[in-house]
């Protein structure tokens, strides 16, 4: 004991001061160590330098006509989404953004951002701006010096700007503080949002020239019908994240969580086919018709989930399972109509009222919506066993299904109606619209496939093992294109009278597919580098298997994959430009095609290209970004 | 009375107080093969209620094999295991059953390392045994005070020492209430000092009387506190006793020459 105290009163021996390194000493120690460093960095900086020069000059090129971009924002957003229904857009951006807010406010209240990190970062772009101005006007190769244009006199006073503010306001919270200033997220958020509203309303763009003796000053901010929805749309951005903020603190429930989880699923969706796309809803149908089978289905279904999710039903659902399954296997074989079979002659579905209606018969949307219902309602029977406890974990079984039926006949109701909404081509979505949607969709609905693939891949079933991986291994062979191709045109020849695929389910179905095989074993690799003691320890425990992989494998695996899965899914969102190849006016395709076709602005599509790539990097950044502080903030658990 | 023969083998060592008591497990001519290599060449033995049972033997002796078989994370082959009145087939059902019955601790832990120390003891209550969380997690943090480390409830298994991971796997296994506990080397892995740590809290359960089946090294608590001594080699039970017996007056040949190599 006296020993220990003893130890412990002793001062701890200090560490070796060392000696703050001047930049002379880092640079001759990092970048002229030796000769051939030395050389390696005189020719990068060279080269660094011709190919800055080249960039801006790409950009501020006299023959550069970027109004080809101002003007034509619109188009590159939306295409050509009609002006007189652009509130819209407006309100689908808006509620977009509510819930951006609302899902950062409820999810990432904790967050807080290193002030230093944030000053330096603002420093560093302006101290970009202010290299890149420096490295147009002096051309060291003809060793001249341009007068800077007004372009670059703006870029000057502004790198100028922001390197004040970054680099004095780090000087001013304390050099090496970094660690301990951190501010709120929504700090952030709303500072940024403030920022963009101002810039908005108080930077006079418009002329400003000398010619001759005489000064032309006409000041002039962004219109009105811009400026003013953004304003909007910002305040609902700030509001949602407090409205978060709040409701977390109110509710924090689960409720709470699933409401958001819903609407990132159907949220968009809703948004896409029922608000931009405006359906003419037949409401005496709805009433008569539509209405009555969603509930049928929601109240009936739910009736029959409720008996099977009785404990001690388990044989009794896999077999209600397996009758509906057949059931709604023999719909859909009905939904071909009459069938002819060589030497057996033709069987006649007529007399069945699922059947498909005679070539040239509207009015098949029903149809599809039983034949839809039928075969979830033989999915979900089969699991209700897993759903077996008490009363209300069976109510909450059974309030989902019938909610989700409601919402899933609502859309497929509206996606079936005919828009009100003019198009100069279908679908109706264009630009960078165009491109999120199906990017969104496309990475939401091959992610479940990849699992399920992934899983079936490694499972001890042969059957599974040979079909997904038949599957994994086929999709991978062929490209996106052909895949694109067959279900734009091939598969619509094979559908039933009545039924078709739209352009954008063309789309989005082959993508997916597409995209889960890639998915697929991207969680295949995270699966395999589970260890077997996991899988021994949820045994011993008494985890059913479907309890193991929900709860134990699943959620490691993905952990593991996560670099390779936000990397897939960076890759599917650029490769949506491959929409274009089947006829859709993607973000690419606009900007590629339609603007530089337009009088004003013919074979200018460079300005648009160039735009277009900073938005896409921004958004690949991002999401290459956030999967890396996603995984630090998993990664508590595996260290 | 055919099965006498091999009862006296199962049974020996026994007190007449031990004997009179329910057989909890009951192994009868277990035989496994991995492959070509035969693990167990026909195990006989009989576990008693509240009884602690310590398996001993040198390794590839197949005593993980054993026990591994009782909760048939491993299938036998040949022979019969019947676990609290029912015998382990492939029917899955009561191989469910036998398993929330049976809590097993391992040598690398096998915590769950994307849970925190309360999940992981919670999650087979809630999903198994189908108890509110309010429950489960007040019946957790009573287990976590009983291995005396309440206060690493919130962290996960990564943040803890081997010794605090392996108590928090014991907590784990009891949560599932279980009529019996295994036990496959669980201090193996452990460094020295964090070794009796974990011995405390086994010493602790089977002085409540868990009827335990441990493999261990640990020949300090096969003597305070085996009921009886099993020793295994090449997949035959050697001898079986009492500690007293097993350690100052061992029979067979092969024990002696064991017991003189570790002590």
């Amino acid at each position: 004991m006296e020993q220990g105290a003893a130890v412990q009163a002793a001062a701890p021996p200090a560490p070796p001061t060392v000696p703050a390194e001047s930049p002379g000493d880092w640079i001759r120690k990092n970048l002229f160590s030796s000769v051939g460093n030395s050389i390696v960095t005189v020719l990068f900086v060279l080269i660094g330098y011709a190919a800055l020069r080249w960039l801006v000059g790409l950009v501020l090129d006299e023959e550069r006509n970027w109004a080809a971009v101002w003007t034509n924002m619109r188009l590159l957003f939306s295409y050509t989404y009609p002006a007189d229904q652009y509130i819209r857009i407006w309100v689908s951006l808006g509620l977009t953004l509510l819930m951006v807010g609302l899902t950062l406010g409820a999810f990432a209240s904790q967050v807080r951002l290193s002030l230093g990190g944030l000053l330096t970062r603002i420093g560093a772009a302006g101290l970009a701006l202010l290299v890149l101005a420096i490295v147009h006007m002096v051309d060291l190769f003809g060793l001249t010096f341009h007068s800077p244009e007004r372009p670059v006199v703006v870029m000057l006073v502004v790198g100028a700007i922001l390197a004040a503010i970054g680099f004095g306001g780090r000087q001013a919270v304390g050099a090496g503080s970094d660690d301990e200033r951190t501010v709120p997220l929504f700090a952030v958020v709303a500072g940024g949002a403030l920022a963009f509203v101002l810039f908005l309303w108080l930077v006079p763009f418009g002329r400003y020239e000398a010619i001759g003796g005489d000064v032309i000053a006409e000041p002039g901010t962004v219109n009105f019908t811009t400026k003013f929805p953004w304003t909007i749309m910002m305040a609902l951005l700030v509001g949602g994240y407090l409205a978060g903020l709040a409701a977390r603190a109110i509710t924090g429930s689960t409720a709470f969580r699933l409401f958001l989880g819903l609407w990132w699923v159907a949220g968009p969706a809703f948004l896409v086919f029922l608000v931009l796309r405006d359906p003419e809803f037949d409401w005496a149908h709805i009433w008569s018709t539509d209405l009555p089978m969603a509930l049928g289905f929601a109240i009936g279904g739910g009736a029959l989930l409720y008996f099977l999710s009785a404990p001690g039903r388990g044989e009794v659902a896999r077999i209600a399972g397996a009758v509906l399954l057949l059931y709604a296997a023999f719909n859909w074989l009905a939904a071909f109509g009459d069938l002819n079979l060589p030497g057996l002659g033709t069987i006649n579905w007529q007399w069945y009222p699922f059947a498909s209606p005679p070539a040239g018969v509207e009015g098949t949307s029903m149809l599809q919506k039983a034949r839809i219902s039928f075969l979830l309602l033989a999915l979900v029977a089969l699991i209700a066993p897993n759903f077996a406890g008490e009363l209300r974990t069976r109510l909450r079984f059974v309030g989902a299904w019938a909610g989700f039926m409601l919402l899933m006949h609502w859309l497929i109701t509206g996606i079936n109606t005919p828009s009100t909404v003019q198009v100069v081509q279908p679908p109706f979505l264009g630009g960078f619209a165009l491109t999120l949607v199906i990017a969104y969709y496309v990475m939401l609905a091959s992610f479940p496939v990849g699992m399920m693939m992934a899983l079936a891949r490694t499972s001890k079933m042969p059957i599974f093992r040979v079909l997904a991986t038949g599957y994994i291994e086929f999709v991978r062979g062929v490209p996106l294109i052909t895949v694109l191709f067959f279900f734009a045109n091939i598969v619509n020849l094979f559908l039933p009278n009545g039924m078709e695929l739209s352009d954008l389910g063309a789309i989005f179905l082959g993508y997916t597919l597409f995209s889960g095989a890639y998915m697929a074993e991207n969680i295949r690799g995270g699966l395999q580098s589970i260890r077997r003691g996991q899988f021994e320890a949820s045994d011993a425990l008494g985890l059913t298997t479907v309890q193991r992989t929900a709860f134990i494998v699943m959620p490691q695996a993905l952990r593991v994959s996560i670099p390779n899965l936000v990397g897939q899914a960076i890759a599917t969102f650029k490769e949506t430009s491959l929409i274009a190849i089947i006829g859709g006016f993607d973000f690419l395709r606009v900007a590629n095609q339609s603007v530089p076709s337009q009088p004003g602005f013919l074979g200018q599509n460079l300005p648009a290209l160039l735009f277009i790539s900073v938005i896409y990097w921004i958004i690949s950044y991002a999401m290459s970004r956030g999967s890396r502080s996603l995984e630090t903030r998993l990664g508590v658990g595996t260290r | 009375m055919s099965q006498d023969a091999s009862m006296s083998i199962a049974d020996a060592g026994m007190s007449a107080e031990l004997a009179a008591r329910d057989d909890v497990i009951v192994c009868d001519g277990v035989k496994k093969w991995f492959g070509d290599f035969q693990a167990l060449r026909g195990v006989d033995v009989t576990v008693k209620d509240r009884e602690v049972m310590v398996v001993l033997g040198p390794s590839g002796s197949g005593k993980s094999t054993l026990i591994r078989c009782i909760n048939r994370l491993e299938a036998h082959q040949e022979g019969r295991i019947i676990v609290d009145g029912i015998e382990l087939t492939n029917d899955l059902r009561n191989i469910d059953k036998i398993r929330s019955e049976v809590g097993m601790v391992f040598q690398q832990f096998n915590l769950f390392p994307h849970l925190t120390v309360l999940d992981n003891i919670t999650l087979a209550p809630i999903w198994v045994r189908k108890k509110a969380r309010s429950e489960a997690e007040k019946r957790a943090m009573e287990l976590l005070e009983r291995v005396g480390i309440p206060e690493q409830a919130e962290k996960y298994p990564g943040q803890l020492s081997g010794g605090q991971q392996q108590r928090v796997a014991i907590a784990r296994s009891l949560a599932m209430e279980p009529k019996i506990m295994l036990f496959d080397e669980p201090t193996s892995a452990l460094d020295p000092e964090m070794i009796s740590e974990v011995l405390d809290v086994m010493k602790d359960l089977a002085r409540e009387g868990m009827t335990m089946v441990c493999v261990t090294h640990e020949m300090g608590f096969a003597r305070e506190v085996a009921d009886r001594i099993v020793f295994m080699e090449s997949g035959d039970i050697v001898e079986v006793g009492t500690p007293e017996h097993f350690f100052t007056n061992p029979t067979e040949d092969r024990t002696k020459l064991f017991l003189s190599q570790i002590l």
